[in-house]
């Protein structure tokens, strides 16, 4: 019987965590089985992309509602730790990759508990300034610390930029590559576009779409002000409703929408790591519009970051900024060429095969044994990965 | 080498030969309520004795020896996330407002030993917990349950339910708010695991569920056919 690998990933806003835990799970060598073990209500996309998916409410979701106070995460925390404690004795997994920003007590107490596995965090970086230090003493508890790479990386002022040093580095983690996008005719086709229009992408999660006075309803506005605009809408593959979309807006749902990514000219995103680093990595000139309420991820940073490159440009809600000047520089056609061969300079490689190949690798080996290095190791950035059982950190 | 994305598509779930599970539902569903009414009139008497209240502060000590350590800490932070509605005598010790709640049972400071919760989720927490084996119901019948325990819960009939379901309409019991746990139908589980027996681990995911939210009552509604392993499960429980 061939080696385990359980992903287990946090609830978070969006579905970044789970995308870079599918990511990697899917470069996997044959022979190695994947098992996410998610508390994100993104579980269905887990299933619909062919992976064994285990679910468990997170804590905001126990009592129903965002009510969960301390006695309600205590007994999280407790239920998660048997939950996950049966997992491992059910499938036995040789390696444990944990993407999250706060390592539970559950978890931290599985991982003392469970000596012979190999625990990895794969952290995200580009935390806001100051915050996440609960998260980062806990760091020791893992084997090995995996940083995803973050093009925004030198805007970074979050807490584990001064803490690097202690983790692995690989290029940015993408679902797909980009040879896997679909060509832009088959993409138009796909979605019902018209060919030779301007195709705007837009996925923002917060605002209503029909309140003109929300940045989704005023970037709808503006974009229909101009005729050769074809626009249209992601509607969030976990939301739970359907969203009434203004005449003319074309909606898209499913996973990955990267795929359609060749028929776009132009598109208006938040900044969450995941869609930041498609769109970026697959050349489409964009509007980040930061989502600033988030826990952890600066999204405000690698926004601004990208427009400081001028790969992007960057709106703030309640900013200085005037939505409706920035639309235009996007969807002006000289400024637009300008920005396409600067994304041609900035791409990357996909750093999902090179832990994908450093996972399997670590499968294969005992823990405390010092083993070759993995044949991917040309794809790690910084140190090369080396099979080190010494904890990080 | 690599995998998906994948349309992978679920076999339709198995119905009973019949195929009434809706009118099974309905049923389970109307004496459900009929013995929730009572259970709450039974609790609402036990409830309103002054023993049933020094019982419980005594377990509460009981289980928590070691309140008075850090009280104003958890005071603190039971404040901060609304657990603990504004003290009348903010300035007394810990000891004193837990005291003064023993002679006072219409004080505002209910409980100062962990867990910290307030007046309000003190009554919720009363409510009896029933879990809902839901497993193969078809969307149309999720969705008729869920309604129906929304509409109880409108009404005021309190309980706490928990679905375990296969289904993948997670927006569904998301949007009003309703717990659930997911287990995979057997047609998925044994796609990835086909060197394991399903109703093994249906045995002991249902063992778990059972030891993790103690359930006062368990109801199947699953129209998907179940050999005895979940049921033994729930029996095993309720014999401990």
């Amino acid at each position: 019987m061939g080696q385990t690998v359980l992903f287990i990933t946090s609830n978070g806003a969006g579905l970044g965590h789970l995308t870079r835990a599918m990511a990697v799970a899917r470069r996997l060598p044959e022979g190695i089985k994947p098992i996410v073990f998610t508390l994100s209500q993104g579980a269905p996309i887990v299933r619909e992309q062919g992976f064994f998916v285990e679910y468990l409410p997170s804590a905001d979701y126990l009592e129903g509602g965002q009510a969960a106070r301390w006695a309600t995460r205590v007994r999280w925390n407790t239920l998660f730790r048997e939950r996950l404690l049966q997992i491992l004795d059910l499938y036995e997994p040789a390696v444990v990759v944990f993407d999250g920003t706060y390592p539970y007590n559950g978890l931290i107490e599985v991982i003392e508990a469970s000596p012979k596995v190999h625990w990895i965090w794969c952290r995200r970086a580009m935390w806001r300034p100051g915050l996440g230090k609960n998260s980062l003493v806990r760091t020791e508890k893992f084997d090995l610390v995996v940083e995803p790479g973050e093009f925004a990386a030198e805007a970074d002022a979050g807490l584990t930029a001064e803490r690097r040093h202690e983790a692995r580095q690989v290029a940015p983690i993408c679902y797909l590559d980009r040879d896997e996008l679909l060509p832009r005719e088959a993409a138009e086709a796909e979605l019902g576009l018209e060919p030779g229009r301007l195709h705007v992408f837009m996925q923002l999660g917060a605002g209503n779409i029909n309140d003109i006075s929300s940045a989704v309803g005023m970037c709808v506005r503006r974009f229909q002000a101009d005729p050769r605009v074809q626009l249209v809408f992601a509607e969030s593959s976990i939301a739970g409703r359907a969203v009434n979309l203004p005449a003319g807006v074309v909606k898209v749902r499913g996973y990955p929408l990267a795929r359609f990514f060749n028929a776009f000219d132009v598109a208006v995103s938040a900044a969450g790591y995941n869609t930041f680093h498609e769109l970026i990595g697959y050349g489409v000139p964009s509007l980040f519009i930061p989502n600033a309420d988030t826990a952890l991820d600066d999204q405000v940073a690698r926004a601004r970051y990208a427009e400081a490159r001028g790969v992007g440009v960057c709106w703030e809600e309640g900013g200085a900024g005037d939505l409706s000047v920035q639309i235009g520089r996007l969807v002006d056609d000289e400024e637009r060429t300008q920005m396409r061969a600067r994304l041609a300079d900035a791409v990357f490689e996909n750093g999902a095969l090179a832990l994908a190949t450093y996972v399997a690798h670590l499968a294969g080996a005992k823990k405390g044994q010092v083993a070759a290095r993995p044949r991917a190791s040309s794809l790690f950035r910084g140190r090369a990965p080396v099979a080190s059982t010494s904890r990080d950190g | 080498m690599s995998r998906g994305p994948s349309k992978g598509a679920e076999a339709a779930p198995a119905r009973d030969p019949d195929g009434s599970t809706g009118q099974d539902l309905e049923v389970q569903i109307q004496d459900l309520e009929h013995r929730l009414d009572h259970e709450i009139r039974r609790r609402q008497t036990v409830e309103s004795s002054t023993a049933y209240h020094l019982g419980t502060r005594l377990l509460q000590v009981a289980e928590w020896p070691t309140w008075g350590v850090g009280a104003a800490g958890r005071l603190g932070r039971a404040a901060l996330s609304g657990g603990v509605a504004l003290l009348p005598e903010r300035a007394s010790v810990a000891a004193k407002v837990y005291l003064g709640k023993l002679v006072d049972r219409d004080a505002e400071a209910w409980v100062l030993v962990p867990p910290l919760i307030s007046a309000r989720r003190r009554v919720a927490a009363r409510f009896p917990t029933v879990l809902f084996v839901a497993l193969g119901l078809e969307d149309d019948d999720l969705e008729r349950l869920v309604g129906r325990l929304v509409r109880m819960r409108q009404e005021g009939r309190g309980i706490r339910p928990l679905i375990v379901t296969n289904s993948v309409r997670f927006d569904l019991m998301r949007r009003y708010g309703l717990t659930f746990e997911y287990l995979p139908s057997a047609d998925e589980y044994v796609r990835h695991h086909p060197e394991r027996a399903y109703e093994g681990y249906l045995q002991r995911r249902m063992e778990q569920l059972m030891r993790a939210y103690r359930p006062d009552r368990v109801i199947s509604v699953a129209s998907e056919v179940i050999t005895a392993g979940w049921m033994g499960a729930v029996v095993d429980f309720s014999e401990r």
